[in-house]
């Protein structure tokens, strides 16, 4: 009965209400802080994403062809590694093989995910995957005899 | 992030004026005298499908301005001078727009 008189009486006490006050509204803040840089960080991928995926786009253009391998050399000396899965594809009609003709519009679809570890505990991170995708369209700039 | 978007829209324009460029060149290789290995551009045609291109290719929003056109028939090349403006978030807390000058050239040479 004791005890439980001594908690009520700290219950009631108000000393120290505002140094807990103060701790909760800081903590808050700092993980608002911690949100607003970690989207931040989200924000500067998808414009990576995207600028690798506008790379794509001028190279199919100023060649007039769609060449997988170099397309995935551009993306894979350019990218970093925190964009992950990353998958491209081109919607284009051909006019032979990988040929696309001059003035003949195409689209190219990037596709990848972005992880931010909210919490990490020892070797098993808590993590959020994001998915960013990018699609950029473009004219083919070479004229192929037909 | 203001400052990404306005990059990424000034590059938007710079890839239409070059494309448009290019494009025009390619477009205007006179064909009979390719079997004789020989590049001539036809000039007047290149730089109307240039105006053409800019026209349909430049999306709402950007200003261009030509302030000058030349081309040459042998080596096939048209050069393009002028400069393009558009507008920012910024403008309604009264910055004036960004007016950028380009130059561009597009050269067509046989890959022996």
């Amino acid at each position: 009965m004791a005890a439980l008189g001594k908690i009520k009486g700290l219950l009631r006490d108000k000393k120290g209400d505002e140094a807990v006050s103060f701790l909760l509204t800081t903590a808050m803040l700092v993980l608002i802080f911690l949100a607003l840089i970690s989207s931040m960080i989200y924000i500067m991928q998808y414009y990576n994403a995207s600028y690798l995926c506008r790379r794509v786009v001028r190279s199919i253009e100023v060649t007039g062809l769609y060449d997988e391998t170099e397309t995935m050399d551009i993306i894979s000396g350019m990218s970093n590694d925190n964009l992950e899965d990353i998958d491209v594809q081109v919607d284009a009609v051909y006019l032979s093989g990988n040929k696309i003709q001059l003035r003949q519009a195409f689209s190219v679809t990037m596709t990848a995910s972005y992880r931010i570890a909210v919490l990490r505990f020892g070797e098993s991170p808590i993590q959020i995957v994001l998915p960013i995708e990018v699609k950029v369209a473009g004219m083919s700039e070479v004229y192929h005899k037909e | 992030m203001e400052t990404g978007a306005a990059f990424e829209r000034y590059y938007a324009a710079e890839t239409i004026l070059q494309r448009s460029c290019n494009s025009a060149v390619e477009a205007n290789i006179q064909d009979e005298y390719r079997a004789d290995n020989i590049l001539r551009l036809d000039v007047r045609g290149a730089m109307d499908d240039f105006n053409g291109f800019i026209a349909s290719d430049m999306p709402d929003g950007y200003a261009v301005i030509i302030t000058s056109i030349e081309g040459t028939e042998s080596p096939p090349s048209l050069t393009v001078t002028g400069t393009i403006t558009f507008s920012t978030l910024f403008k309604q807390y009264g910055f004036d727009d960004l007016t950028i000058d380009f130059t561009l050239k597009a050269t067509n040479y046989r890959v022996i």
